[in-house]
């Protein structure tokens, strides 16, 4: 008698537990943190766009589906994503930034049945997913717009830490720089690294430097860090900046004057792709790579110029004052440099 | 007796400061019940939550001992954070340099620890004993440098910036290693080894004439000096045990929590310690409640931001008011002795 109680119990529970099926997705953002207007901010919104689309399938509230953390340092990560693999209820943990990966390469095989996902790095675990992107290809279109836009003949480059992640950006855009400007050498690059991917204090010192050395055109790849390069811009009409991962001149509006160009990095694609990929049932672990010449054949690219010639080059919402002819030359110039890209021409070195 | 004295305005405290926290959740949209819900079970729900709460109270007891004990000897160490950076990185070296027996490649690491804060706390005490620099100043100054010291250490560039792409060093050896006590959650013998320490506190601060010595110098230092006790030299030395016991708090965190060193590992552990001091009333037993009172806290923090019930600052807003009403009386009531020229002894 009390063995069949247990075994009702216990169908009843599984048939309720059954109804409540509802996929949940748990993303544990990197250190920068949300409003960095860049690299958090969109694989937030590729998050918040799948949790939308599972909310109004399932008809509950965008909450119930999504639950998202701000870690403060690298040393929260580990309690975040223990604390949301325990909690069992997440179809899908996804872990933003390249430092989430060597903790979660311990992590995920304590809980062999969670599925992870970790944007920018490679976390060797049986149920993780890695998606790398070719940052030098959008870098490499950026130094294309600096090369071209430069007045002093100097460019320069802001990047977040001294690491492969970033040197590769500074690697693609210098070539870009100089493949789009003959007389630009690797010594005409300035570069500084900020240390810190949430300094916009230091991020705008280090741009002022660079300005003040004479490079009047500077790309940020340092997280929010960078939106000291954007502030920096607007102290002299002659300085213009380039954003990264997604169209700042949208996503930082109030810096659309100084913005002329960003790259691009559909983090929130990949990140999107993914959470709908567990949900169907359609996921597997394994690395998967985004841009031009990858797995995915898309993912990288920029966003300049009035309209969107392709999936690569895209329209922004930038307010740059530039005349029509420059605004077709430089859009001209790009074509070519993704069908390099693209067909094989043009080779970017990187580590 | 008198332990209820202590414990009821301090539970009134921490009612009131809750049910303020109610108002302030409600007043911003979220829902009370379902935060105080989670509050509750991200810090005692389960077994590994009940963990989780005792592994942020680990250096939040270390860095109240090193509060408390400085404070007993009428000294201000608010420079614990900078200590538990050094104690955290010496012992992160030893445990991934030096190559040792399993107990003993533990006790040295936490030997590393101990002196690298013991080294930080010296300076500000020789400052204050010899040349009367206020510690107030030098301890909180030389905690920046320590910080930043070891994010130098371990960025990239830096000597011992690890093999991975992250700012942090390489783990350290196996044999360094607290161990855990449940598979998954970062809770380890640091826990255990705190609560002995806090005992040895005990012992030296009320058993011993040394730390009779301490407390008296902390109560009246020109009676002390008349008594014919060196005020100099137990200046120095409370701060010297203040950096030691900041500096362990941080081994802990290496050893057990972390297993290596990880810049800006620490969310504020250092300033966590002058509310549990406080929190206290400067009693190295009654740290060991007051650390799992504001590790209860964070933890069950951390849960309510993962829920998403509601955003991690709310959570810290209610920290803030716990430990607000909590340690305000204390600290208007030594500020007012202060001001009488006496520091009344509250220590059986």
């Amino acid at each position: 008698m009390k063995r069949l109680a247990c075994l009702g119990i216990a169908v009843f529970l599984g048939l309720f537990a059954f109804g409540q099926d509802i996929p949940k997705i748990g993303l544990i953002l990197a250190t920068g943190g949300l409003g960095d207007r860049s690299f958090n901010d969109q694989s937030y919104w590729g998050a918040e766009r799948a949790a939308q689309e599972l909310a109004a399938r399932y008809e509950v509230s965008t909450k119930d589906v999504f639950s998202y953390v701000e870690p403060r340092s690298i040393a929260d990560y580990e309690a975040f994503q223990r604390e949301f693999a325990r909690a069992g209820e997440y179809t899908i943990i996804v872990c933003i930034g390249f430092d989430q990966a060597p903790i979660l390469e311990e992590v995920a095989p304590d809980y062999p049945d969670q599925k992870f996902v970790v944007i920018d790095a490679v976390a060797a675990a049986d149920n993780v997913a890695s998606i790398v992107f070719n940052d030098w290809e959008e870098a490499f279109l950026c130094g294309v717009v600096a090369g071209m836009l430069t007045n002093t003949g100097k460019v320069g480059v802001e990047g977040g830490m001294d690491i492969p992640l970033i040197r590769r950006f500074v690697q693609g855009y210098t070539q870009g720089a100089m493949w789009a400007n003959p007389k630009i050498t690797e010594d005409d690059v300035l570069v500084r690294y900020v240390g810190a991917w949430n300094n916009p204090t230091l991020g705008k010192e280090l741009a002022l430097e660079m300005y003040q050395a004479g490079a009047d055109i500077i790309y940020g790849a340092a997280g929010k860090s960078h939106l000291g390069v954007f502030a920096a811009a607007e102290e002299n009409p002659a300085w213009w900046a380039l954003g990264t991962d997604v169209d700042q001149a949208w996503s930082a509006p109030e810096h659309a004057d100084v913005i002329v160009a960003s790259g691009l990095k559909r983090v929130d694609l990949a990140v999107y792709t993914e959470i709908m990929k567990a949900v169907e049932g359609t996921w597997s672990a394994g690395v998967i790579s985004y841009g031009m010449v990858s797995d995915i054949g898309i993912g990288t690219g920029i966003a300049f110029g009035p309209w969107t010639i392709n999936d690569y080059i895209t329209a922004s919402y930038s307010e740059a004052a530039l005349p029509n002819s420059l605004v077709h030359e430089i859009l001209t110039k790009l074509v070519e440099a993704v069908d390099g890209i693209m067909s094989g021409s043009i080779v970017i070195e990187h580590e | 007796m008198r332990w209820t004295k202590e414990l009821i305005p301090i539970a009134g405290a921490i009612v009131l400061a809750l049910g303020i926290g109610a108002i302030v959740t409600a007043l911003t949209g979220y829902s009370v019940p379902a935060v105080f819900k989670q509050l509750v079970i991200g810090a005692f729900g389960d077994w590994y939550q009940l963990a989780q709460t005792l592994t942020q109270a680990t250096p939040i007891l270390f860095t109240s001992l090193s509060f408390l004990i400085a404070f007993r000897a009428g000294l201000f160490n608010i420079g614990a954070e900078g200590q538990l950076y050094l104690g955290a990185f010496f012992s992160a070296w030893a445990g991934f340099s030096l190559r040792l027996p399993p107990v003993l490649h533990t006790v040295v690491c936490l030997l590393f620890g101990a002196v690298a804060g013991a080294i930080w706390g010296f300076i500000p005490g020789w400052l204050r004993a010899k040349r009367g620099a206020n510690e107030f100043v030098t301890t909180m100054m030389l905690s920046y440098v320590a910080i930043y010291l070891t994010s130098w250490l371990v960025a990239p560039g830096g000597p011992y910036h690890g093999t991975q792409w992250a700012n942090q060093t390489v783990r350290i050896a196996t044999s360094a290693q607290f161990p855990r006590f449940i598979r998954g959650a970062q809770l380890s013998w640091g826990i255990v080894v705190g609560v002995l320490i806090a005992f040895i506190v005990w012992y030296l601060l009320f058993r011993t004439p040394r730390g009779y010595e301490l407390r008296a110098v902390g109560q009246n230092p020109l009676a002390a000096e008349y008594g014919g006790i060196n005020v100099a030299r137990n200046l120095i030395l409370a701060l010297v045990l203040a950096g030691a016991l900041a500096g362990l708090g941080g081994a802990a965190e290496t050893l057990g929590t972390h297993r290596r060193f990880i810049e800006n590992f620490s969310p504020g552990y250092g300033w966590d310690g002058i509310a549990g001091g406080l929190i206290a009333r400067a009693h190295p037993l009654g740290a060991i409640l007051a650390a799992v009172l504001m590790g209860a806290l964070r933890a069950g923090g951390q849960a309510v931001d993962r829920a998403g019930v509601a955003p991690a600052d709310l959570a810290s807003v209610i920290q803030g008011l716990v430990i607000f009403f909590v340690v305000a009386p204390e600290l208007i009531r030594y500020l007012r002795r202060l001001r009488r020229g006496k520091l009344g002894d509250t220590e059986p």
